[in-house]
């Protein structure tokens, strides 16, 4: 039985399905069905992965492996959690009149869609699939910040549709340089731009256009992550945005987009020497240190962006073994905090009700 | 080389330094629809390199690539974006923060860093001389543009220069540009992001009185 598709086809359904409802209770419990199959999936696909190893669909165009197979765990646990006091939380906001229906609708509408475009950059196999997913799911979260449509949040959203834009204009012109690096050798096929396929042949491709490649997609998924110095639009937008989406940008978007990053490790990685990619990325980790404006600011970000450079300073080495011991114990962190995100998240919740 | 091959390769270098010109004229031209209508002929150009390419390989799919570039940019995108200008009747002019002679000194300077920093992979260009550092410059004259102006439309404007630049490098780099999935992907990216952009321009319109991002200034981040 297929995993994957169906993975990224119940949120998408759940998204459209909510076009067509009307009340605010079916369309939280459309949701929470969706998130619910996507965790179950997320359970199986975990057991499957862990004991035949990595799996692929659909002509090797999906590939989960345990790193993809614990990021679709971790997005289906915070969407859960995020949708299950979405419902309540809008409405209250109905009832104060701060939003409109037609814009709670929107909400509805568009969170299954983030969350599907998260799932397919954790699953698509193609390195090129894999940016449009992160350019999508920062295009449907852009209206969800502006949700409120307060001079703030409109402002917030801004910043956030043009540095993220640009960010991944210069993540797109990493990825060609991926794609060119692979086809340098082949000058009559197309060359597959497969994950699986690049990583069976990282020792042939060209050191300098992998390098190139890797420091641009540093600087734009580096800016989707929130790391600084690119990180100014964060703040604003996490704050701007109703809870249940500044959970679900805080505890998964920015690990969605180090995920993307570290697809870029890990293949720089075996290709170059390691030294290369992991001393950019302690450089990052220097940058994020002598950047404490946005801490203060907001004090949730910046631990999180430290926590995850963490990972590559430690285990730069051999981070493509990334089954080991220390990812696991960062990956157990990551998930730790997406869950206080949305702990956080519904704690607000809880004090804006007494 | 045979012919076509040669007289590819030379119709593409032309169209390349055609398109860094029109980015150029994009640095110095005050108003505003002028500005669009310059956006559009330089995607022409690009739509005009991939068809070149697709000609020379005989390859199917990079004709696709040029008939998105030719229905999303040339025409479609411009002509949505005139609409939105049109439509919250705003002032023409740009307002540039810089002046006009500073800012072409400044994009000469970038121009020369993009020819710089493109100079170790001109081996690897398949075909036309130097694609890839006008690639590069329109890049970096595009990340130029976009501090450069104030209003949100033009910033639009800026990213989609950017995002062309881009497409050049594909195009320079790679036998046959990406492959066709990703073309698709991104292409329906750009349209969507251009959408969210006009929609939040029209918010922010209704909201501020106006589209000056200098005065989107309440948050600090």
């Amino acid at each position: 039985m297929k995993l994957l598709v169906p993975i990224l086809i119940a949120p998408a359904t759940a998204g459209l399905a909510c076009l067509l409802v009307r009340s605010r209770r079916v369309m939280a419990a459309l949701g929470i069905c969706a998130f619910l199959t996507t965790l179950a999936m997320g359970v199986r696909l975990l057991r499957e992965v862990l004991a035949h190893g990595a799996i692929s669909e659909c002509y090797e165009f999906f590939h989960a492996d345990a790193l993809s197979a614990w990021m679709v765990l971790l997005i289906s646990t915070v969407s859960l959690g995020t949708s299950l006091y979405a419902g309540r939380y809008f409405q209250r906001d109905l009832a104060a009149k701060i939003i409109t229906p037609g814009r709670m609708r929107e909400f509805f509408v568009l969170t299954p869609f983030f969350a599907a475009g998260m799932f397919l950059v954790v699953l698509s196999n193609s390195l090129g699939v894999m940016w449009a997913a992160v350019e999508a799911t920062a295009l449907s979260s852009v209206l969800l910040v502006a949700i409120y449509n307060r001079k703030t949040s409109l402002e917030a959203a801004w910043k956030y549709v043009i540095l993220g834009s640009l960010g991944l204009g210069l993540a797109l012109l990493g990825t060609v340089y991926v794609y060119a690096a692979a086809c340098k050798n082949q000058s009559e096929r197309l060359p597959s731009f497969n994950w699986s396929h690049l990583m069976t042949v990282a020792d042939q491709l060209d050191p300098g256009l992998i390098k190139l490649a890797f420091v641009l997609a540093l600087v734009g998924y580096g800016t989707k992550a929130g790391l600084a110095p690119m990180h100014s639009w964060l703040p604003d937008a996490h704050s701007e945005a109703p809870s249940p989406t500044s959970a679900m940008l805080s505890g998964v978007s920015l690990k969605v987009a180090l995920y993307a990053l570290l697809r870029f490790h890990i293949l720089a990685t075996a290709c170059l020497d390691s030294a290369f990619s992991r001393s950019l990325l302690l450089y990052r980790l220097w940058a994020v240190l002598y950047v404490p404006r946005s801490a203060v600011h907001f004090g949730a970000a910046q631990p999180q962006t430290d926590a995850c450079l963490f990972k590559p300073r430690t285990r730069g080495s051999d981070l493509h073994r990334h089954c080991d011991e220390h990812i696991r114990h960062h990956l157990r962190r990551v998930v730790a905090h997406g869950l206080s995100c949305t702990d956080e998240a519904s704690f607000v919740h809880g004090c804006r009700k007494y | 080389m045979t012919a076509p091959v040669e007289l590819g390769s030379q119709l593409i270098t032309l169209m390349a330094a055609l398109m860094l010109v029109v980015q150029l004229f994009m640095v110095v031209q005050q108003m505003l629809l002028t500005n669009i209508r310059l956006f559009a002929i330089q995607s022409l150009f690009l739509a005009g390199i991939a068809t070149v390419i697709g000609y020379a390989h005989h390859a199917t799919h990079v004709y696709v690539l040029a008939v998105l570039t030719l229905l999303g940019k040339v025409l479609l995108l411009p002509r949505l974006l005139t609409r939105l200008v049109r439509r919250i009747n705003i002032i023409q002019e740009i307002e540039p923060l810089l002046n006009a002679p500073t800012s072409m000194l400044l994009c000469g300077g970038l121009t020369l860093l993009g020819y710089l920093v493109a100079r170790p992979f001109t081996s690897l260009e398949r075909l036309g001389n130097n694609t890839l550092a006008i690639a590069m410059t329109l890049v970096l004259t595009g990340f130029f543009l976009m501090f450069n102006r104030r209003k949100a439309i033009t910033q639009v404007l800026a990213l989609l220069t950017v995002e062309n630049g881009v497409m050049l490098a594909a195009v320079a780099l790679t036998t046959y540009g990406m492959p066709l999935v990703v073309e698709l992907g991104i292409f329906f990216d750009v349209m969507v992001a251009v959408m969210i952009s006009g929609i939040l321009v029209y918010r922010i319109r209704e909201s501020f009185a106006s589209m000056d991002t200098s005065k989107l200034t309440q948050l600090k981040g």
